[in-house]
């Protein structure tokens, strides 16, 4: 009860005695490495924000199979999210955080074509103004296709995905 | 002159090492691995064994096999069943019924499964390991070889040359390798030739990666064994088990196996 008392007074002052970030449209440029079940991966893209939402698209690699096992693997992914908090704490920092919508897709070919596409419900926590350093975390389902002798496979298993950025706000 | 050099260094940077030829069969540990983080499906289960074989030039699958009270052979890979299943005790105590009814911890509740269900899912070119588990952790004693032997007969009807049994207890080696292809399981590399060399009869030596070199698969190659790498969990793993050159792995990550071998 405690701590509900301490969270819901520290939302409070957090919501009410702070200054807004502007929500104008913005373009950003974001660099980011992230971690899934299946692979680790780094991207770069672009997002926007509009009012209270974000909406972006990241393309790249996963490490491991391009990198350390030269096999091309490239990976896309578009997200969305609402920016439940988006406040400015000091003189030129903001935060932001939301939950949000993350959707992906991997593919990789060895002997067949693997290809996987994953659906996550997440959020999203920015931190800093121009320069933002931001994470991404999200749980959901990976699903995997393949095809073999035995015709095609496809397995449906649980995934999740952590990411830690870093993005340029153009005309913030 | 400088235009050259950069561009012969840049070719140099992103040209292709040509890559060395790797021989060696790849099977997968347990079905897709033993606690693999990218392993859909739990070890030793149907769904797990189905996916391996269904793996695009897998060359089979290695399982753990232990029986049950009543005889019954089932596929279970630890001493005891508590914590990971939804029952508790040892897989040697438990009546065939019991663990009819029994399945894995796990969001997806894979059923436990008799051998004789997976028989028929290893395709003609494959192979299948049956690493032998013939101790009862629970009473601390070792189960009756003769109601094993006859259980085995039971399922292994037929053609068994694409099946080889692996086991570490010399006297169970003995009995079983009158009937069936069997390699020798032995963490110790001297131990594993000592053996090998005094039987003719039993095929090769199953060792983990990290206690073998390559000279020493060679040693054994010629006196005509063969050799089986496992415990090898990741790419860097795989690269270093196939370029040993063993007759094959029993890889915990096989998509990255067949990724690094093709």
């Amino acid at each position: 009860m405690r701590v509900l008392l301490f969270t819901l007074l520290f939302v409070y002052n957090f919501g009410y005695s702070q200054k807004l970030l502007p929500r104008n449209t913005n373009l950003i440029l974001t660099t980011a490495v992230s971690k899934q079940r299946m692979d680790a991966f780094w991207n770069i893209g672009l997002k926007s924000r509009i009012k209270y939402f974000e909406v972006g698209a990241e393309a790249g690699i996963g490490i491991e199979k391009t990198l350390f096992q030269n096999t091309f693997s490239p990976h896309l992914e578009i997200f969305s999210f609402y920016n439940l908090i988006q406040q400015e704490v000091q003189r030129k920092q903001g935060i932001v955080f939301g939950p949000g919508l993350i959707l992906s897709g991997t593919t990789f070919k060895v002997n067949s074509r693997f290809n996987y596409g994953d659906l996550f419900i997440g959020y999203h926590f920015c931190l800093g103004r121009k320069w933002k350093f931001f994470h991404q975390g999200g749980y959901g389902i990976m699903v995997e296709r393949f095809e073999s002798n035995q015709g095609k496979i496809v397995n449906r298993a649980y995934n999740y995905c952590l990411k830690l950025g870093l993005s340029y706000a153009f005309n913030n | 002159m400088r235009l050259t050099i950069k561009l012969v260094s840049i070719l140099f940077l992103f040209s292709c090492s040509k890559k060395p030829e790797l021989t060696a069969a790849i099977f997968g540990h347990a079905g897709m691995g033993l606690s693999m983080e990218n392993s859909i499906y739990h070890d030793n289960s149907k769904e797990a064994i189905e996916l391996c074989l269904a793996m695009p030039k897998s060359d089979g699958v290695e399982v753990d096999v232990q029986m049950d009270k009543q005889g019954c052979i089932w596929l279970y890979h630890d001493e005891f069943l508590d914590h990971i299943t939804s029952i508790n005790g040892c897989v040697n105590d438990k009546t065939t019924s019991e663990l009819e009814e029994a399945h894995y911890k796990t969001l997806k509740k894979e059923k436990l499964v008799k051998l004789k269900d997976i028989i028929s899912l290893i395709g003609p070119n494959q192979k299948l390991f049956l690493d032998i588990k013939n101790r009862n952790s629970c009473s601390n004693t070792l189960n009756s070889i003769d109601l094993f032997n006859s259980s085995l007969e039971n399922v292994l009807s037929g053609d068994n040359s694409n099946i080889i049994l692996i086991l570490s207890d010399i006297n169970w080696l003995k009995t079983l390798n009158e009937s069936y292809n069997t390699c020798f399981s032995s963490d110790n590399y001297s131990e594993g030739y000592n053996v090998l060399n005094e039987d003719p009869k039993i095929q090769g030596l199953v060792i983990r990666n990290k206690e073998i070199e390559s000279n020493q698969i060679k040693q054994l190659k010629s006196i005509g064994k063969v050799v089986y790498l496992y415990d090898i969990r990741s790419p860097k793993g795989n690269r270093e088990a196939l370029r040993k050159n063993p007759e094959g792995i029993i890889t915990d990550d096989i998509r990255s196996a067949l990724i690094e071998k093709y």
